[in-house]
């Protein structure tokens, strides 16, 4: 054989081996085959999956419900959407141990969106109109969802999502956010990050701002552009506290020892950084090499585990839902959710494992989803939509009631938390707070 | 009948087919995804086409289609979206701002001898990075905030979202399309394979280089603006970090490279044989390994088909069209797939699989027996087979 021949054997192999796998693997999303699926029964007191299996076992066969959606598993937004990769699959898993959804087994046909809107919105037009998933979650970050939630209108699916930030874009009759900001997230929450200040009974007299420039940031600490609502500036500057910087970086920034020797220079009592992911460590990691410790710092939504190990990071504030203590585990239900997502997340791999603010929304979102099937007892997104909006629905954060008149959002349900002795700890408000805890500044 | 009134009359023709597609799926109740595919292949044809028209027949590397595109989805995300104007006024404008860039940056580029070669790729890239701090740092352009284009309103004659994504994105990669061909066929295109080759004996014996080159370069941005422009609507969110980024300059060159940039039409089967890969293996649940086995794949076509996959298909077109059109209608009427897009992929597999057989015909002797249209195809056939 000739070395021309042998290559052309080689490419033929190739494409072979190619037309193999996608034969294999190519229509099993689209060709159902009733899987069976051992279901825990008993479970008709509840219409989520916050039950954990342990009933009589039954046996459910029949199709499944497939419910469709995209996470950004590659790219630079694949770490955060790792968790709510996990905290999907494990309520699946829960919610099929649990009889499934109208008697029927549940499958989650998740794509990765290479954290890429026009992927994700691409993906969602797949998933609805040539492989007829029978429901749809929305997928991680403010861009793909809010891509895919044009999707979802334009096809008239329910579309719950859990991590939107620009809450005042988000029109669609339809669309379920459950990460409790309130519309108005650039008032109500750093207001409550203030309060919070102001409960230490050592509210700072000046503040510097150090924001990402990132449209979910830069709402929070301006408003929404083109308005004279304000954000989180402003509402310091209503308190009287002295803004001594605004402080703008670019997302991807990683020398950050020019911000630092800005916010050292101008030493402010706090730094409100609009921070996304490992930016916070960035900033201590540049502060700290500059012998320079921040009195008091709070950041939007860090990456929580390596905050933990940053220096400097004892008293840093931020935002949360949940975190696996009092009075949140004072729920048996909560609790065992929040055991079993750490173990499903060490098995994962994911660097912290505690089930906090991304899981508990993602998790939501989920029980709403499920709950408007249950409740609307149909897989007609119409009557699934309406029984949302009508009813108040039951969830590990609380009762949630999607309000039209708020763009279905429903109050800021948000809380203050804080690293004290090397743990996220709620701190405010005191009724969400760690018994025994409050704000220190 | 010349062969340049043929290939015109095949372009009109494929321009009232593909035309009727929308038409023809809702009649038979398609699934809409299909649109989506279609509408998504356009795009990239479009972008890879116009990358092809600078680097493929020029030889001047450039790694500027993010910025070329990026300055199309912010000029129609700013004016149709935030300033309110017409969608279809501010289109042609983007690919216009886009075009005048390119060109203001040809202006210094190619009157400098030493911004050749990869310094002048380099210069392209640095122009995304510019562009992307601009965008970012000025509040009437994005400053950080992103643009909603949700709800941009469009010509209700352009019917509902997906079929106006359609119409407007075929509409600009057939006149992208178009224009490669007209350009490949003319003066220009002699002038610029002739740069290719050597620049300085080009220009020696009387091409004019730097009126070329701008030619290229500004048509090269102008339809990747205007596309751009379009692909605003998809995004559906237009941020910096989404626009200005490495993917398409990435995937261009990956498709011009595959179906071959010698030939107008190597990176429009390039295109669409990527996308489509991309897609199924996206399909299949395979995203994981997509970018690994498309990467190998590519690496290995480029060392065993170098002149690109377009000419060993031309060069045996007849057993390309017998394979493809075989194993479409196979899979198509045995349903051993479950969607037209799969018995698409399928068919393009095999028929891929059959074109790269061995065969003792040269690439430009083939072209040659049908007798090649211009100088310039010869040209591209002798150095594809040396």
């Amino acid at each position: 054989m000739g070395r021309s021949q042998r290559r052309h054997l080689l490419i033929g192999a190739l494409f072979l081996a190619l037309a193999l796998v996608a034969a294999a693997c190519g229509d099993d999303t689209t060709e159902t085959t009733a899987p069976t699926t051992t279901t825990a029964g008993g479970s008709s007191e509840t219409t989520t999956a916050t039950t954990t299996a342990t009933t009589t076992a039954t046996t459910v066969n029949e199709e499944p419900i497939v419910v469709g959606g995209s996470l950004a598993l590659t790219g630079f937004l694949g770490p955060t959407a790792a968790i709510h990769k996990v905290a999907g699959d494990l309520f699946v898993e829960q919610l099929n141990a649990a009889g499934g959804l109208l008697g029927r087994p549940v499958t989650w046909d998740v794509r990765d969106d290479e954290s890429a809107s026009d992927q994700a919105a691409a993906l969602y037009e797949r998933l609805i109109s040539e492989e007829g998933v029978d429901l749809i979650m929305g997928p991680y970050g403010t861009g793909a969802i809010t891509a895919a939630m044009a999707v979802a209108e334009r096809e008239g699916f329910v579309f719950p999502h859990h991590t939107a930030s620009l809450t005042y874009a988000y029109t669609y009759a339809c669309h379920f956010p459950t990460w409790p900001t309130g519309v108005e997230t650039n008032i109500t929450n750093p207001n409550q990050v203030y309060d919070a200040l102001e409960a230490s009974g050592n509210p700072p007299e000046t503040i510097a701002f150090v924001l990402s420039e990132f449209p979910g940031t830069q709402y929070i600490g301006y408003g929404p552009p083109n308005s004279d609502a304000g954000g989180a500036v402003s509402e310091a500057e209503k308190r009287g506290w002295d803004v001594v910087a605004e402080i703008n970086y670019p997302l991807g920034t990683s020398d950050w020892a020019p911000i630092a020797a800005q916010v050292a220079q101008e030493d402010p009592d706090f730094i409100y950084m609009g921070a996304i992911g490992v930016d916070a460590n960035g900033l201590l990691a540049a502060l700290d090499a500059i012998g320079y410790a921040p009195r008091g710092h709070f950041y939007q939504w860090p990456a929580p585990g390596p905050l933990l190990g940053a220096p400097n990071a004892e008293g840093a504030f931020s935002v949360s839902t949940f975190e696996p203590h009092p009075p949140f585990t004072d729920d048996p239900n909560a609790a065992a959710i929040a055991q079993a997502f750490s173990d499903a997340a060490s098995a994962a791999g994911l660097p912290y494992t505690l089930f906090e603010a991304q899981a508990s929304v993602s998790w939501v979102a989920w029980e709403v989803l499920v709950a408007g099937v249950e409740g609307s007892g149909s897989l007609e997104h119409d009557e699934i939509c309406d029984y949302l909006i009508n009813n108040p629905i039951d969830t590990i954060l609380g009762t949630i009631d999607f309000d039209p008149a708020q763009q279905n959002y429903y109050g800021d349900l948000s809380m203050i938390k804080q690293i004290q002795d090397g743990e996220w700890t709620v701190v405010f408000p005191p009724d969400s707070a760690k018994p025994g805890t409050a704000p220190n500044l | 009948m010349t062969r340049r009134t043929k290939a015109l009359a095949g372009f009109a023709v494929a321009a009232i087919v593909i035309n009727l597609v929308p038409a023809l799926a809702e009649a038979l109740d398609t699934p809409g995804f299909y649109i989506t595919f279609m509408f998504t292949a356009f795009f990239w044809i479009s972008q890879a086409v116009s990358w092809n028209i600078l680097t493929g027949y020029s030889g001047y590397f450039s790694f500027g289609q993010g910025a070329w595109f990026g300055v199309g989805v912010y000029t129609t995300g700013v004016l149709a979206a935030k300033e309110g104007w017409p969608f279809l006024v501010a289109l042609p404008i983007a690919g216009a701002l886009a075009a005048a860039f390119g060109l203001g940056l040809g202006l210094v580029v190619f009157r400098l001898r030493k911004l050749s070669g990869e310094i002048f790729a380099l210069t392209t890239l640095a122009v995304a990075f510019v562009l992307a701090s601009v965008a970012r740092l000025y509040s009437f352009i994005d400053g950080g905030r992103g643009i909603f284009m949700t709800g941009t309103p469009l010509p209700e004659f352009l019917g509902d979202f997906r079929t106006a994504m359609f119409r407007m994105t075929f509409v600009v990669a057939f006149l992208t399309v178009l224009a490669a061909y007209l350009l490949y066929e003319s003066r220009v295109g002699w002038g610029l394979f002739a740069i290719r080759d050597d620049e300085q004996v080009a220009h020696g014996l009387g091409v004019p280089t730097f009126r070329y080159k701008m030619v290229a370069l500004g048509t090269n941005a102008f339809f990747s603006g205007l596309m751009g422009g379009v692909w605003a609507l998809q995004i559906g969110f237009v941020t910096v970090d989404d626009v200005f980024n490495i993917r398409v300059p990435l995937f261009v060159i990956l498709m011009s490279v595959l179906g071959g940039m010698k030939h107008w039409m190597g990176p429009v089967v390039g295109a669409v044989i990527i996308y489509t890969l991309t897609d199924r293996l996206n399909s299949a649940g395979l995203e994981d390994v997509n970018q690994i086995i498309i990467g190998g794949l590519l690496i290995f076509l480029v060392l065993a088909v170098r002149e690109g996959i377009y000419l060993r298909m031309r060069m045996r077109w007849i057993l390309t069209l017998t394979v493809f059109g075989t194993a479409m209608a196979v899979w198509t009427f045995a349903d051993l797939a479950t969607s037209l897009i799969w018995d698409f992929a399928y068919a393009s597999l095999i028929t891929l699989l059959a074109v790269l057989l061995p065969t003792r015909q040269s690439v430009a002797r083939v072209l040659r027996r049908g007798g090649p249209a211009t100088p310039v195809e010869a040209s591209a056939a002798e150095r594809a087979s040396t």
